[in-house]
């Protein structure tokens, strides 16, 4: 059994934590390719390893492709056990690299769907002028059902 | 100054809490410099001397956004701002929070960043300043295909603020691809025979260093003969560049088959170099502390995350083995790409003619020198660029620094980063003992040298070779890794002690307390270990196609 203990980012490396009987190896599989991206493994202590990915190598000498990421093993199942910290935290995960003067942002977020925990990434420009920042203020909440992420 | 701090910042759901220490009782706001408004913040005082606000950026349930913009968190009536905690500072980035729409396709971000205090400048801050203060950057974003995403003059208009910043925009882009074009069309007129190689620099005025190395070792092997070498230096940071200059860049690098480039050529990020072309980046830095390339990415000063030079490098060299992983994170290339070589500039740097002859040459230039203990002092530059760098010499209590080198028979030489231009502040009167050579080698200067004195710059590197005490005086430390931000936490493992105030400085001076710290695998050069000269090694891997070992 594989439970994930902790999530982190470090500068653009996405580290996981998990607690294991055996080594195993981590991946992101994404939901619509099924392209998998592995995690290098590390051994921290007994039954206990650090994962990590370069999200800026992650495709080659590209970001790793937005989209919709699940948290597997290297065989492909999803992980399914987390720790209470993950499970509470409706931040976990969430990071935002701005580029170009900072009017682009590559984002982050996870959330857990029915298969497990999900990563979720993509590319966002920013509202310049203010007419444009009214209307993205109205339209904001037009789908929302309310409660927050 | 007051005393204005923010101790702990804590996020729930769209609501940020911020307890602070303020020496008065005087009220405080949120700033918008650009706008000149200012939104008053109700603080309740706590028990233990802290104050208490409470900020509501996003509430979903009652569909409410706060204004986008910078915001700072200022005193309502001075505009005084609040200063981070050191620790709140070295992980800011783990403080900002976006908020989604429900169908995902509109984010509000909400990013605490550090902001100079004065001047019309609302930059972000990447250097030391006397004063900062932390803002709220509220943006406000949708999502976009950056995959289907061409930079246009429809976008230009969407980025630019200003007609001004419009037309700069616009000409940039009309620039970059003219420039392509301009590069395709030689690359395809001229044929690759596998025989021209160029030696190049985009910010230095000749060849030095690691290309110095190179090229003397392709002289001394007698490949001069049967390869064309050509180089072209230009420093592109400094001055305006003449329109012919960069169509004989283009021109060049599109007429040679073996390119060795060494630091940031940004030239290379504007063209699709051609696939017979092999490029490789000669880095000049074994290892530093400061973040470069993509190690920044998403930060201040961020590379594009497609669309830079350092992604086109088919190789790049590299000290050792263990400093794979940083320098793939650096240039965003893959490990496989790296060549571990070791530095060529210090393949003779421990021999002893060449120790010899440049001593020889410094006492004679400074003859009243010989007999002296000798510091040099070569810090990195604050600032983002060439043209803003500097370094903040008021950090220096030269009158004291004076007297101890009096007493202990010192002198000290400061060796500035090449982007600073103004001298250091030197008192003529103490010119005995202060000596500022930087327009000397630094390598040259480190075979006199018994102590260095550095930060975060990459130049102990080389120091450590010759098996001498090093000191790394940081008195920016949270802000430089805030702002600039650091590879490794530099008093985790800095071969040496690490100062954070001028106080300390001295007192490692005084009682010769230089730390003990063991130099880690990462900063031992291959060079001094390998009985191969770097320079073969990439001459026989690039250029000759040899199978070359343990790279």
């Amino acid at each position: 059994m594989c439970v994930i203990n902790r999530i982190f980012w470090k500068r653009t490396y996405l580290f996981i934590e998990f607690s294991a009987e055996s080594p195993k190896g981590i991946c992101l599989k994404n939901t619509e390719t099924g392209r998998m991206v592995s995690f290098e493994v590390k051994k921290l202590k007994e039954n206990y390893y650090r994962a990590k990915l370069n999200i800026t190598i992650a495709n080659g000498r590209d970001l790793l492709e937005e989209g919709r990421w699940l948290i597997t093993l290297s065989d492909g199942s999803p992980v399914t056990e987390y720790s209470a910290c993950i499970k509470e935290n409706p931040y976990i995960g969430q990071r935002v690299f701005r580029y170009t003067q900072r009017f682009y942002s590559y984002t982050f977020r996870m959330e857990f769907t029915a298969e497990g925990l999900t990563v979720i990434n993509g590319h966002y420009m920013s509202v310049k002028k203010n007419r444009d920042a009214e209307d993205f203020r109205r339209s904001f909440f037009e789908k929302s059902q309310g409660g927050a992420i | 100054m007051n005393e204005f701090i923010v101790e702990k910042m804590k996020w729930n759901n769209g609501v940020l809490a911020i307890d602070f220490v303020s020496d008065d009782e005087g009220e405080v706001a949120l700033y918008a410099q650009r706008e000149e408004l200012r939104v008053p913040v109700e603080y309740t005082a706590g028990e233990d001397g802290r104050k208490h606000v409470e900020i509501t950026f996003f509430d979903r349930e009652a569909k409410s956004i706060f204004y986008r913009g910078r915001w700072r968190f200022v005193k309502r009536d001075t505009l005084e701002p609040a200063q981070l905690a050191d620790d709140i500072m070295l992980n800011i980035e783990d403080y900002t929070r976006s908020f989604y729409s429900e169908d995902k396709t509109k984010i509000v971000i909400v990013t605490p960043v550090i902001m100079k205090y004065t001047g019309e400048n609302t930059d972000f801050l990447e250097e030391e300043e006397e004063m900062q203060g932390v803002a709220f950057e509220v943006s406000y974003t949708f999502k976009y295909d950056i995959d289907g995403y061409r930079r246009t003059f429809a976008t230009a208009k969407r980025e630019a603020n200003t007609l001004k910043s419009f037309i700069i925009k616009c000409g940039f882009i009309t620039a970059k691809w003219m420039i392509n074009k301009y590069y395709l069309f030689y690359a395809g007129r001229y044929k690759k025979n596998g025989k021209n190689i160029l030696i190049m620099s985009e910010n230095r005025p000749g060849i030095m260093d690691n290309l110095e190395a190179i090229d003397t070792r392709l002289k001394e092997r007698g490949l001069d003969k049967e390869y064309n070498i050509s180089y072209h230096f230009r420093n592109i940071f400094e001055g305006h560049q003449n329109p012919f200059s960069w169509l004989r860049t283009l021109r060049m690098i599109a007429k040679n088959d073996y390119i060795f480039v060494d630091d940031y050529a940004p030239i290379f990020a504007y063209i699709d170099m051609d696939e017979k072309t092999t490029l490789v980046q000669v880095w000049h830095a074994g290892f530093g502390f400061k973040l470069v390339g993509y190690g920044r990415f998403g930060i201040s000063g961020s590379p594009h995350p497609v669309k830079s030079c350092h992604r086109k490098y088919t190789y790049a060299l590299i000290g050792n083995d263990s400093l794979r992983e940083i320098y793939s994170e650096v240039f965003g290339i893959e490990k496989e790409a790296l060549l571990a070589t070791g530095m060529p500039r210090l393949e003779h740097f421990l021999d002893d003619d060449n120790r010899r002859a440049v001593t020889d040459a410094f006492y004679r230039e400074f003859p009243e020198l010989e007999g002296k203990r000798i510091i040099t002092f070569a810090p990195t530059y604050r600032g983002s660029n060439q043209k803003n760098a500097n370094y903040d010499f008021s950090q220096i209590d030269f009158d004291r620094l004076y007297d101890y080198c009096k007493r202990t028979n010192t002198v000290f030489i400061i060796k500035q980063h090449h982007f600073l231009r103004e001298k250091a502040p030197i008192k003529e009167s103490q010119g005995d003992v202060f000596y500022e050579c930087s327009d000397h080698k630094l390598n040259d200067i480190f075979y006199m040298t018994d102590l260095l004195i550095t930060d975060y710059s990459s130049c102990f590197y080389d120091f450590l070779l010759l098996g001498k005490p090093v000191l790394f005086f940081t008195y920016d430390r949270a802000v430089y890794s805030a702002t600039r931000g650091v590879h490794r936490p530099i008093d985790k493992v800095a071969p040496g002690r690490v100062c954070d105030s001028f106080d300390q400085l001295m007192d490692a001076l005084e009682n010769e307390d230089y730390g003990t710290v063991e130099a880690a695998d990462f900063l031992r050069d291959k060079c001094v270990s390998s009985d191969t000269l770097a320079s073969d090694k990439v001459i026989d891997y690039v250029i000759l196609h040899r199978e070359v070992e343990d790279i």
